[in-house]
């Protein structure tokens, strides 16, 4: 079920309803029935998979804690070896045996095939196996009890507003909250919807309507220059912060609706001033799980300089592989790894150039470079992550500044609109939405949107929830894309 | 804020959005659900012409709407050019109901969603394409027009929200309420000219898209898999439009693609010198013959004037 649907308006006003109106023991089979519902929307024999990984780790996570020694050690092996299994299966099979078989065809053994299982990727796989993985490692380090209940426990790997789509939640944070009764209280109802509210926003009314100009230009990058391809690129990375964030608010509000605080996910990514500050803002939930799980065991910056280099450099390419299986995406980690890398490298040459240019005398000029640079990295990678095969990505990124005569063509609008192929107001529309994110962005960061929205008079919050559901009903984009760009991970 | 406050806001922030709702539903500019007879079926009817702007988008969800109420197996398929068709006196020549869903900016990608819409209501067994070399310039066939009216005719809830809906609703009301402060399909003074050019510019960068073909081709055979008569009809272009193609040298690439359209299926060119008036008179503009002098297309193409089929 799609948040952006009629569907799931009904089927929230229902489970939020059904959820006050019942009393605290009856709400936690009130959720799991929704969330397989919810889930069930999709592809229904795939609830067989959350079955499966419910099951492992709901066992794992009691054994682990009732062993010690070597013993906790394999229960912890056993279960992230299922749940690895499960997802390398259904996400990376057909990745490696199609690069198996170029591989042999490549030293001549051309009959080599594999066959293949025509399997469609279980929606969200990625995100409830990492939660669910993240439930037996807390256990194993002993920084969480393990769950008796194993209604609760099923909650907790598929509680329905981040079920599909994260944020990758925390046993000590969700699995808590399931356990507590909660009370009704209006304030945090309306709170969660109007962050519900924003999220749709994002969502409807940015997000799809730019996916068409970056779908015109990236599904036939051969047929662009450097100003479609740059604009194309720049919109991209509007498209997927408006995409996915959106669908974190949503997700947020509608936990909140419910009564539940879900972690933050993120935090105004692109004002970042430095790529390793960018990760710290951006899908917070899964760099945190990388740097918590991943990184951290590897040694985390606390070994030879080498070894942090590489350490780096394979977190960010699993996390590249992690949201897809496809070379794009590696790349696409790739070059976040050697970005950061890089940074480290050239720390002090860069603070000697800065002292020489006499930026440090200018920190507001100098903090403005460096978020700037830090975009136009971020967007840059953002080629390899949105091309839809390796040749395209460098297509693009080869071709970035070819035809730039082209910005100073004197076409208006229409010239533009033609250029990204979209309507004059469909491009008009997107850059007033951007334009009204980026305020309200800027409100948020200075005081914080709800407490800048206390201080207007009554008329005034209601003529601007008026108008941003207004904009929402009817400027939002209801006829192209739909789906969110994180459910395919 | 207690229960009461929260649903009291909701309340206020909701009552704005059912009052546009409520008279979307009253006034239904598209007679989408039938139940509204405020305003009449004829100023709805006109103010589906009132601005080229929104003129593809109304006609197309007008006539999906009322082929699904009442399907008919005779269908013409087509571009603005069918628009001030005479269905009345076809019928009167060929003894047969036909479903006029000719849409103002149609191209050939409309013309084969409204064939796939209407093959899946009704059982067809006569489809005249009205074709247009013209079209067939690279690019012609960009636009969708008919997925976005679609989408409403299948959700009520699209078709309460959609803006051009809303425009369409208070294009009504103010038609009822002041019928003298709206155009309906009035062309500008400078019209005539404006076509010229806007031909000239697409017969000097003329390219021909071969896609087109296959498009028709699938409409052969579906037609011919159903034992639907498929016809395509070249339509007629003023002298002035003609002369044009034939300085840019396009002659040979219309008669190509008159010969390859006649491959796919049955086709009458209506689109040569000399075939139909000069004067200005018979024509609304340059592309368009107006209403009366579209009957002799209904006997070229009916009745007793038929044209050689190539």
């Amino acid at each position: 079920m799609l948040f952006n649907s009629i569907s799931f308006l009904v089927f929230f006003v229902v489970v939020v309803t059904s959820y006050y109106v019942l009393p605290h023991r009856w709400r936690w089979p009130l959720l799991l029935v929704a969330s397989c519902y919810f889930y069930m929307a999709f592809v229904p024999v795939y609830i067989l998979i959350l079955a499966f990984t419910i099951c492992v780790d709901y066992c794992a996570g009691i054994l682990i804690e009732r062993s010690h020694g070597a013993t906790r050690k394999r229960w912890l092996t056993l279960s992230v070896i299922a749940n690895l299994g499960v997802l390398c299966f259904f996400k990376y099979y057909a990745f490696l045996t199609g690069n198996i078989e170029v591989l042999m065809r490549s030293i001549g053994l051309t009959n080599y095939a594999i066959p293949e299982l025509g399997i469609i990727l279980p929606i969200g796989l990625s995100f409830h196996t990492f939660q669910s993985l993240s439930y037996t490692i807390e256990v194993y380090y002993g920084r969480q009890k393990a769950e008796r209940h194993i209604g609760i426990f099923s909650l907790y790997v598929m509680f329905f507003p981040q079920l599909v789509a994260g944020p990758i939640e925390r046993p000590e944070n969700l699995l808590r909250q399931l356990h507590t009764k909660i009370t009704f209280d209006a304030s945090t109802l309306a709170s969660g919807l109007r962050l519900m509210a924003w999220g749709f926003f994002k969502k409807i009314v940015i997000a799809d309507r730019v996916a068409v100009i970056v779908n015109h230009v990236y599904n036939a990058p051969d047929q662009h220059t450097g100003p479609a391809l740059i604009l194309a690129t720049f919109f991209f990375a509007v498209q997927i912060y408006c995409d996915f964030s959106g669908y974190t608010d949503i997700a947020i509000g509608a936990a909140r609706c419910l009564g539940i605080d879900l972690m933050r996910n993120f935090r105004t990514p692109y004002y970042s001033a430095n790529v390793s500050e960018f990760w710290r803002r951006w899908h917070i939930s899964l760099s945190t799980w990388f740097r918590d799980y991943l990184y951290i065991p590897l040694g985390g910056n606390r070994v030879v300089k080498w070894r942090w280099y590489y350490n780096l450099m394979i977190t960010f390419v699993l996390s590249g592989l992690w949201h897809g299986a496809a070379w794009t995406y590696i790349i696409w980690g790739g070059l976040h790894g050697f970005y950061l890398i890089f940074a480290i490298v050239t720390e002090r040459w860069r603070g000697k150039i800065g002292g020489m240019l006499g930026l440090d005398r200018v920190p507001r000029l100098n903090h403005a470079l460096q978020v700037l640079t830090t975009f136009i990295l971020v967007d840059f990678a953002w080629i390899f992550f949105r091309a839809n095969t390796v040749q395209d990505a460098f297509h693009i990124a080869g071709h970035l500044f070819t035809g730039l005569g082209g910005f100073f063509v004197k076409g208006g609008l229409n010239y533009w609109s033609g250029l990204l192929g979209v309507g004059r107001v469909e491009l008009i529309l997107a850059l007033l939405g951007i334009t009204v994110m980026e305020i309200v962005q800027r409100i948020n960061l200075r005081r914080g949107a709800p407490q800048w929205m206390a201080f207007r008079s009554p008329w005034q919050r209601w003529a601007l929830y008026t108008g941003l559901v207004a904009t929402i009903v009817f400027f939002g984009s209801f006829y192209q894309t739909t789906q969110f760009i994180y459910f395919q991970f | 804020m207690d229960l009461r406050g929260l649903l009291t806001r909701i309340a206020a922030i909701a009552a704005p959005f059912a009052m546009v709702f409520a008279l979307v539903v009253v006034v239904d500019p598209y007679d989408y659900f039938g139940w509204s007879k405020v305003i009449s079926k004829d100023l709805k009817l006109k103010c589906l012409y009132h601005d080229g702007r929104t003129m593809p988008f109304s006609n197309t969800l007008w006539k999906i709407l009322r082929f699904k109420e009442q399907p008919v197996e005779n269908v013409l398929l087509g571009d603005s050019r069918l628009s001030h068709f005479d269905l009345p006196y076809l019928h009167q020549v060929s003894g047969q109901t036909y479903a006029n869903m000719g849409i103002p900016g149609g191209n050939y990608r409309t013309i084969s969603d409204l064939f796939a819409y209407t093959d899946s209501v009704a059982h067809l067994k006569q489809v005249l394409v009205q074709v247009s070399f013209r079209g067939m310039n690279k690019g012609m066939s960009d636009w969708d027009i008919y997925s976005e009216p679609r989408m409403l005719m299948k959700n009520p809830f699209l078709y309460l929200t959609n803006r051009r809906v809303l425009e369409a609703t208070l294009l009504n009301v103010r038609g009822t309420i002041a019928p003298n402060s709206v155009e309906y399909d009035v062309l500008p003074p400078d019209h005539w000219q404006q076509v010229l050019d806007m031909e000239r510019a697409n017969a000097a960068n003329f390219q021909l898209d071969t896609t087109e073909f296959q498009l028709l081709r699938n409409i052969a055979v579906r037609c011919r898999a159903h034992g639907a008569h498929l016809l395509f009809v070249e339509y007629p272009t003023h002298p002035e439009v003609q002369e044009i193609y034939a300085k840019a040298g396009l002659d040979p690439v219309m008669a190509d693609y008159i010969k390859r359209l006649s491959a796919i299926a049955p086709t009458i060119d209506l689109d040569r010198p000399g075939l139909f008036p000069t004067d200005r008179s018979e024509w609304r503009d340059p592309l368009h013959l107006t209403t009366a002098a579209q009957h002799t297309v209904i006997d070229m193409v009916w009745g007793p004037k038929k044209q050689p089929v190539e």
